[in-house]
């Protein structure tokens, strides 16, 4: 069920800051989308991390062939159907068109094109050699160039490292908040809610953190420990609901909305010894190495990733961690490389549950199947 | 019969390209074995950097398979070793005109199934990607890709990879490496977008490939040979771009129009490593096109001038091969011109640019900022292009399952042809060669219908 | 100790008592759009004719409608029940293929563990299970029970290229329309069916001794063109000479049950 508080809470905070003045940028939500730059010119980023369902795949079917990326189909439904708790939709000023994937360049363009959003560009290399993080630069310096000419004014490199130490500090917190002893449900929860906010969640968060050590409540779980990698759970997706009745706890979110977005955290050192804030992002982009656009090395990066998580886990509780690869239905990333990833896991000993899957209600049953199998096999 | 096997035996280059093409392996195995050349698999039109070394050889990778091939054609091609295609051709010719049943039957086999030995292989490989992790969830091409290297791929010792906007494609490139013993890969990112000096870095890039080059072929790297190579390969488009504009065009042809699309489609295919040796492809397809020109001269082919001209597009990802038969039998022609779309036909400005490597690399940024690389509506304004100075009548789109890139951009292109071209166009879902033949025929029909 | 495995499927429900490790008694019957009656009436006449409480057995749900058995004192997967429920006939068995209405699957079960340890199902697609033999026996106008021994007739199985049943449905009528042997077609529909089957098996590396359960199990035509896409002899459980391809679901759910209460 959708959670309507969350969508009209988020709306009132968006025209709020509409209010203001502010202007919003939406766009599908990935991990090398430099917000800070948003954020330092003034604007609002509005990432898109919502579901989707049958009735906004189906809608998105005017502008795309139904084997598209679940997800991509279901933002341009959203927008074609925007149903009343999504009205926030209709503040949006700009929109980024970026290649993350193919399907983020088409599902962008349409919604810009179709939908009479101002389009703005940003591309990304898909290596990570040295020429590509030097147009990595060309492209962030191009998107600079873009917000002032909407601004009118420059965007001063003080006020870009300034948003830089604030979204910094947001994912330390986020960070610490992911290692919380409590249900998968309810960090899912919070981790949605913060990154669709950002660092306007930062009191929220913090408050949260009161709470708990005030009370203290360590919650024990009897629930099978799980991993998800791969495709975000994205808000109003009853996924996490059915890993719970299953009999299963997720208590690592390796996605956009877990650790791709909170680990990338530049040090202190880097943000002292970089002087220019354009090169800091640049080098967030160069070490996100876990971030599943680039080739040709993202299948290496997560096997050693996931096997690292999976052995410190295991050493620190002596339990086993389960880990379910989320892959959205025509998903180019992580699709084409999960078996390859599901075999070299489970040679070493990791069971891993590659659960492929739309936005439709009528698969529901066999998704609990599938993952209450996985959860009675570990 | 096949179509071809009907009149292609006049045209003695395309029974050589034809041949060329089906016996890759032979081609390929003494190139390696016999004169110890190294191999390098390329995929999409992007084996020139290979030409700039001449012990390194290009392939397309399913070239590496043995093909159904008529045993004639065998015959034939030794029989050309002794007498030339040329009089092995116009002998065949002959016998035809003879009309004498058995015979003729024996030449009607012979180039039957050029197109048919091909994408029989091409289902084969499709197979063998699934069997090997590819999820169903891709399109035709990258399964087939993959069933082909991991049947073929330890033979090469290096993959040629360039970034293009299709991710699918990209993260296939990746999945290479996950094959038993995999060949080395070399990696030339193009970038996205033409902006700041990108051109220069995409330039770098080519010559990281080029010092990659270097080492598995042992020698330096000759600008000379490298320009010289492109001169044919400009030559090579020229000839293509004649015969897509010039001859495809015209309302007298110089066979029947489905020969005429069987044509395309062996140049659609062997364009990408041009049969593994360029300037024999090139010197074909100067004949094909003296021999078009000449036919059409003397008046022997047929009046094409009431048959709507239908452009068939894309085929690279997979495509039924019937549709142009099928356009035929309807009445119709057909066009294919893939790499035209994707800007990939254009020439290599080494006469504007000194160094051949920044020429090839302002060539390859061409193509992305306007074909092979760029957004859906750029794309689907080079669509529009072709179909406007191909004048075509009617757009055939292939929907491909699975297909997350080109497949896109059909809403957008359908009402761009109704709006600005004022043409229909009709998509047709294709997942595998040979299924869903009596759709596409009913779909087909319909579509035809639309021009009578 | 009794217990009872309860398999609710898409199509059909399944019914097992087990007495220890002994077959007291089975049924099987439609599941209808009501499977929760139709769980509960076929369980209450279980007890009656054995005069049993329900207090004095221990019900193990399974299947695609494990979750609507208010009478079940546990649940389980069809995917576990389906890896137990074949050890029970073939002790060393290596790999499953389960072909249901709705669902397709492939199983492998460690040697070591005798669990589970790999398995992989059908997307959400109908081609591959089934539905599609359904679909296609009716587009035949063959009875869904003669259309495998149909099918062995032939010795020149009609090429059905699509995967997707609604386009098999128009390819397989176009072929009727061309004269294609009825015989022909019903062979290429089971050679369709099982390629698909099998192309999802091989990527979790099934081997023999492989179990094929499921409804479908009972087609011996489907058996027959499984064998030959995988390349080796499959065995299909039986009872006292009777197929009961089916029933492995429940059994594999009362012998787990057996084995949590025996701790």
């Amino acid at each position: 069920m959708d959670n309507l508080e969350l969508l009209s809470d988020y709306s009132s905070f968006l025209r709020e800051k509409k209010e203001e003045g502010k202007k919003i940028i939406g766009f599908i939500s990935h991990d090398n989308i430099p917000e800070e730059l948003f954020d330092a010119a003034g604007f609002i980023p509005l990432r898109l991390l919502f579901a989707g369902n049958d009735e906004f795949m189906d809608a998105s079917h005017d502008y795309l062939p139904p084997s598209t990326c679940a997800f991509a189909q279901s933002c341009i439904g959203l927008f074609s159907l925007k149903p009343n708790q999504y009205e926030f939709l209709d503040l949006i000023d700009y929109f980024i068109v970026s290649n993350h994937c193919v399907s983020d360049i088409c599902a962008s363009e349409i919604i810009s094109k179709r939908f009479d959003i101002p389009r703005l560009n940003f591309y990304i290399p898909y290596t990570n050699n040295e020429n590509s993080i030097k147009y990595f630069k060309l492209e962030l310096l191009e998107l600079k160039k873009q917000l002032e000419e909407i601004n009118g004014k420059e965007i001063k490199d003080e006020n870009l490292k300034e948003s830089i130490k604030k979204y910094n500090s947001f994912k330390r917190k986020l960070l610490d908040f992911s290692f919380l002893n409590i249900s998968g449900s309810e960090k899912l929860k919070i981790l949605q809610k913060a990154i669709l906010y950002g660092p306007f969640f930062l009191p929220e968060l913090e408050s949260f953190f009161e709470q708990r050590s005030d009370n203290e409540i360590q919650t024990s779980f009897n629930s099978k420990e799980v991993l998800l990698t791969g495709g975000s759970i994205f808000i109003n997706d009853p996924l996490i609901d059915l890993v719970e009745e299953g009999g299963g706890n997720i208590t690592f979110f390796d996605s956009w909305i877990g650790n791709n977005y909170y680990s990338q955290i530049i040090a202190n050192d880097i943000l002292d010894s970089i002087k220019n804030p354009y090169d800091i992002l640049v080098h967030r982009f160069k070490n996100n190495n876990f971030g599943d656009h680039s080739v040709p090395n993202f299948l290496e990066n997560k096997i050693l990733q996931l096997e690292k998580i999976y052995q410190d886990h295991l050493k620190k509780t002596g339990r086993k961690l389960g880990i379910i690869n989320h892959i959205i239905k025509f998903c180019d990333h992580i699709s084409l490389l999960s078996s390859h990833l599901k075999n070299r896991l489970q040679e070493k000993g990791i069971q891993v549950l590659n659960l492929e899957r739309d936005y439709s209600r009528a698969i529901r049953g066999q998704l609990s199947t599938r993952i209450e199998a996985f959860l009675e096999m570990i | 019969m096949s179509l071809i096997a009907d009149e292609i035996v006049r045209f003695s280059s395309v029974l050589r390209i034809s041949y060329n093409l089906l016996t890759g392996r032979d081609y390929l195995k003494r190139k390696k074995f016999r004169e110890k050349k190294k191999l390098i698999s390329i995929a999409l039109p992007f084996s020139d950097l290979v030409y700039g070394f001449p012990n390194l050889v290009p392939t397309f990778p399913i070239r590496m398979h043995t093909f159904e091939m008529h045993k004639y054609l065998t015959y034939l091609g030794s029989a050309s070793r002794i007498f030339g295609w040329k009089n092995v051709s116009n002998f065949l010719g002959i016998i035809k005109n003879l009309n004498i049943g058995d015979v003729n039957k024996i030449i009607d086999e012979i180039i039957n199934d050029v197109i048919d030995a091909v994408n029989n292989k091409y289902n084969e490989m499709y197979e063998l990607g699934i069997e090997n992790g590819v999820p169903t969830d891709f399109c035709y091409g990258i399964k087939s890709l993959y069933g082909m290297h991991v049947s073929k791929g330890k033979n090469v010792e290096a993959n040629l990879n360039y970034t293009i906007r299709c991710s699918a494609w990209n993260k296939y490139l990746e999945s290479l490496k996950t094959i038993e013993n995999p060949a080395k890969q070399i990696w030339i990112d193009i970038p996205p977008r033409n902006i700041g000096n990108a051109l220069e870095l995409l330039t770098e890039n080519l010559y990281d490939g080029i010092r990659e080059l270097e080492k598995i072929s042992g020698n330096n790297y000759d600008r000379n040979i490298l320009r010289n190579h492109f001169q044919v390969a400009n030559e090579i488009r020229n000839y293509y771009k004649t015969i897509l504009y010039d001859i495809s065009t015209l309302g007298f042809y110089p066979c029947n129009p489905a020969t005429f699309s069987e044509i395309l489609v062996i140049l659609n295919n062997s364009f990408q490593d041009y049969n593994s040796n360029a300037i024999r492809y090139r010197d074909n397809m100067a004949s094909l096109v003296k021999e078009m020109k000449e036919r059409i001269r003397n008046k022997i082919g047929m009046d094409v001038s009431k048959m709507p001209r239908i452009l068939i597009t894309p085929m690279f990802g997979g495509w039924e091969p019937k549709s142009h038969e099928i356009i035929y039998e309807l009445g119709g022609r057909a066009f294919y011109a893939d790499w035209d779309i994707l800007l990939l036909l254009e020439e290599i400005p080494i006469t504007k640019i000194s160094d051949p490597v920044e020429a090839y690399a302002h060539y390859l940024m061409n193509a992305t900022k306007n074909g092979i690389g760029c957004d859906n509506d750029t794309l689907t304004d080079s669509y529009l292009r072709l179909a406007r100075n191909l004048r075509a009548d009617g757009l055939v789109f292939i929907q491909v399952f699975g297909c997350h890139s080109i497949s896109n951009c059909y809403a957008m292109l359908k009402d761009k042809l109704r709006r600005e071209l004022e043409i229909p166009s009709i998509a047709l879902n294709f997942n595998r060669i040979g299924e869903n033949i009596e759709q596409v025929k009913t779909r087909l029909g319909a579509f035809m219908e639309m021009f009578n | 100790m009794k217990t009872c495995g309860v398999d609710i499927g898409s199509l059909e429900t399944k019914m097992v008592l087990l007495d220890d490790k002994n077959i007291m008694d089975y049924r099987v019957g439609r599941s209808t759009f009501d499977f929760k009656r139709v769980g509960s009436n076929m369980f209450n006449e279980l007890l009656e004719k054995h005069n049993l409480r329900k207090s004095e057995i221990y019900v193990m749900s399974t299947g695609y409608g494990r979750n609507t058995v208010s009478f079940a004192d546990d649940r389980i997967t069809e995917i576990t029940a389906h890896a137990r429920g074949v050890q029970y006939f073939y002790p060393e068995a290596h790999s499953v293929i389960d072909i249901g209405g709705q669902d397709s699957k492939a199983i492998v079960i460690s040697e070591k563990t005798r669990n589970v340890i790999d398995f992989q199902m059908n997307d959400k697609c109908a081609a591959g299970t089934g539905r599609f033999i359904e679909v296609m026996a009716g587009a035949l106008e063959v009875p869904i029970q003669q259309i495998g021994e149909l099918a062995l007739n032939s010795n020149n199985p009609a090429s059905i290229s699509s995967t997707c049943t609604v386009f098999a449905e128009s390819e397989v009528i176009s072929l009727f329309a061309r004269g294609t042997k009825k015989e022909d077609i019903a062979a290429g529909i089971h050679k369709s069916i099982a390629r698909r089957v099998a192309g999802m098996a091989k990527r979790i590396g099934v081997a023999p001794l492989l179990v094929f359960c499921g409804g479908v199990a009972k087609n011996i035509a489907v058996k027959k063109f499984l064998e030959l896409e995988l390349g080796f002899e499959i065995v299909t459980p039986v009872i006292n000479g009777k197929s009961s391809a089916q029933l492995t679901g429940a059994i594999g759910a009362a012998l787990i049950a057996q084995e949590q209460r025996s701790g």
